[in-house]
């Protein structure tokens, strides 16, 4: 099982120390829904300084007429530098790697989409190695994908879920239209579940991102069994000392765990608990859309 | 030349065929599955058919919804399901998943892939490939300016679908899941709960992110010109009354503009005629600039409900002059109003005679869904179906 950490720094000693070989890198200007982003030079960068990492970048903004001749070029030297794979949204990238003659494999990254191993299989048909699934999907859902789909899944295992973008200034239409200070961070609460929303905004619009963590350590146990499996823990708004904690048992979970008693399994649970909380996302709670 | 397609949402059979009366080229329905309006009416496979039927005997067309993100429980039945809504006689699936896309364009000749705007396409790359892979048309996202749409169409020569009226999301349709958080109803799967429509609070004012309305009224002339195929109103959910007035109103925007008589006095007109259904202010959001500010509400803000709309007309008899209709809001003698027929015609008179259904007179007709008689002097034909609104309330009566 590979473990890809989208890190909040340039500097990825830590994780390295850690064991950790794996990277999602957002590329600035051209990723949403993240709360940092990298340069392409940053990339170029890191990819010199760590020539051993595996280094995925993500471009998964909705793409617009005025950005094709610009990712082509971006996409075109991202394939020199040897990058390991490309999350992607928007079905132009496809288009373009085709186009292009691009050898850098593609992560098919439609956030709230990738919930079925059929629609997997589609996309690998069409030369796509990985898939980042939805964070909306159950357990059951993510294993059935993880077994009968050809595609190498990628399960964001622990994170700040990011929940929806819009292309609209959000923060700054409300600021302008009450006269407040400008900021590009809002923390909103919806009234009556009082859950609570940070908003980024940046020049591609806002980002959603929920206030509760999603602690999904308990599918690890499940995960690890398919060789063809990847996670993704992110770090964004996570504290970095508490991240690179949960990071250390998550690697020696993976590398251990076929020795582990099943009290040793529960303690190891029980330190994730304590670090990132108990909230488990959409895993154990089926989304209805019938009301009536 | 082909002519530009006006295409009407319709929530259940009466909505259908009000629609392609009042002058909708096609309309787009969904199934009792795999549909984003998980709660409305919907349609039943009989009633599908139905509906083919009814539209193909007017040379019209019947579009399905089946644009859901499917998960692997929905995989089960839906080839099945997809195969009896072919036999039903579907000119057209609009959906999401580009694996079911590609299933059926390669299991049946007869019928168009039109992918949703679930998919938010917003570039000519994206629809090369879709074109690429078989799909026929390409329902555009709505965060697109009349330029982009331009170039896509220019370099790709797809058939696009842009949407021209009716309630916006606040998010990049397919990019939020914002109902799944806070509801746990799937945005995806057809439960949406509008949360965007909700208030929040911040350490300051609260944050409302609803949308405007869209309306491109002013914007059809340039859509024809760039070769728009198919212009597209929302609202499956929507009263006949909106229906009819929407699509009515664009129906003689797009023949007036083939017709070379459309002028500024019309557009006027028709724009008010909008806003006498609108029940909420409107905006052309991203047609001709980046949406802003002014494209939202930010306060906490109640629906204006409507009640111009009086009556459903049954028939009319030429030789008593009586209009028989369903009453749909309050009337009196004295009122006056509009009628209008699916054919386009439009009447103004005073109400100076109301009959109930056993023909004793009322000064006021104030029973809903009652039957109720009108007295109109006219010779224009006047069709089952045509619809009567308020213009002006009796002197008086507030």
């Amino acid at each position: 099982m590979n473990i890809i950490v989208k890190p909040t720094s340039l500097n990825l000693d830590d994780y390295l120390q850690i064991g950790i070989n794996s990277f999602l890198l957002p590329l600035k200007d051209y990723s949403v829904e993240y709360t940092n982003y990298y340069s392409l030079n940053q990339i170029k960068k890191i990819k010199t300084q760590y020539p051993k990492s595996n280094i995925f970048v993500s471009i998964n903004k909705n793409l617009f007429n005025r950005d094709i001749e610009e990712i082509k070029l971006v996409l075109q030297e991202l394939d020199n530098i040897d990058i390991k794979g490309i999350f992607y949204y928007d079905l132009a990238i496809l288009n373009i790697k085709k186009e292009l003659n691009l050898k850098t494999d593609l992560v098919w990254s439609q956030t709230h989409m990738i919930t079925n191993y059929e629609t997997c299989d589609y996309y690998h048909s069409l030369g796509v190695e990985y898939a980042l699934l939805s964070k909306e999907i159950t357990k059951e859902e993510i294993l059935k994908i993880c077994s009968k789909s050809k595609i190498r899944p990628i399960i964001e295992l622990i994170s700040y879920p990011t929940v929806a973008f819009s292309k609209r200034k959000l923060i700054t239409n409300y600021e302008q239209n009450y006269n407040l200070k400008n900021n590009d961070k809002l923390q909103i609460i919806e009234s009556k579940t009082k859950q609570q929303f940070t908003l980024v905004e940046d020049q591609n619009g806002v980002s959603f991102i929920a206030s509760k963590l999603v602690n999904g350590s308990k599918l690890l146990k499940d995960l690890v069994k398919y060789d063809n499996c990847n996670i993704l823990l992110k770090e964004d708004l996570i504290n970095h000392d508490i991240f690179l904690e949960c990071l250390n048992n998550v690697k020696y979970y993976v590398e251990n765990y076929k020795n582990l008693s099943i009290t040793d399994e529960q303690k190891w649970l029980e330190k994730q608990n304590k670090l990132l909380g108990r909230n488990t996302g959409f895993l154990y709670r089926k989304t209805i859309y019938q009301v009536k | 030349m082909k002519k530009i397609e006006l295409l009407s949402p319709a929530g259940d059979m009466e909505r259908l065929k009000i629609t392609l009366l009042y002058g909708a080229d096609a309309v787009y329905i969904g199934g009792e599955k795999y549909s984003l309006r998980a709660n409305a009416t919907n349609f039943s496979l009989k009633e599908i058919k139905e509906a083919c039927d009814f539209a193909h005997k007017l040379d019209k067309k019947v579009y399905l919804t089946l644009n859901i993100v499917f998960h692997n429980e929905d995989l089960i039945e839906v080839k099945d399901y997809i195969e009896k809504v072919v036999e039903a006689g579907i000119d057209a699936f609009i959906v999401s998943d580009l694996a079911v896309a590609c299933y059926i364009k390669q299991n049946y000749d007869n019928v168009e892939v039109h992918l949703s705007t679930q998919n938010s396409t917003s570039n000519y790359e994206a629809a090369s490939f879709l074109k690429s892979i078989g799909v026929d048309r390409i329902v555009l996202a709505r965060e697109l300016s009349l330029t982009e749409i331009e170039e896509i169409i220019q370099k790709t020569n797809m058939d696009v679908e842009v949407f021209i009226h009716g309630a916006m999301c606040t998010c990049i349709s397919g990019r939020c899941a914002l109902s799944n958080y806070i509801t746990n109803r799937d945005a995806n799967r057809g439960g949406c709960a509008q949360v965007c429509r909700f208030s929040f609070q911040t350490k300051d004012k609260d944050f409302t992110m609803a949308t405007k309305d869209l309306n491109a009224v002013r914007h059809i002339k340039k859509m024809i010109e760039l070769k728009v195929s198919s212009l597209k109103v929302e609202g499956r959910m929507r009263s006949i009354y909106y229906l009819a007035t929407v699509i009515g109103t664009y129906r003689k925007i797009i023949d007036k503009i083939y017709d070379k008589t459309y002028d500024e006095k019309f557009l006027k007109q028709a724009e008010q005629t909008l806003s006498r259904v609108a029940n909420r202010e409107v905006s052309d959001h991203y047609l001709t600039k980046e949406a802003d500010y002014q494209d939202q509400y930010y306060t906490g803000r109640s629906e204006v409900s409507n009640q111009d709309y009086l009556g459903q007309v049954i028939s009319y008899d030429k030789d008593n002059k009586l209009l028989k209709l369903y009453e749909r809001n309050y009337f009196k003698i004295g009122d006056e109003v509009e009628l209008f027929t699916p054919q386009g015609d439009e009447i103004t008179f005073t109400i100076e005679k109301i009959f109930n259904e056993d023909k004793q007179e009322e000064m006021v007709a104030r029973h809903p869904d009652n039957i109720y008689y009108v007295y109109l002097d006219t010779k224009i034909d006047i069709v089952k179906d045509s619809m009567i609104r308020l213009i002006k309330k009796a002197k008086g009566d507030n």
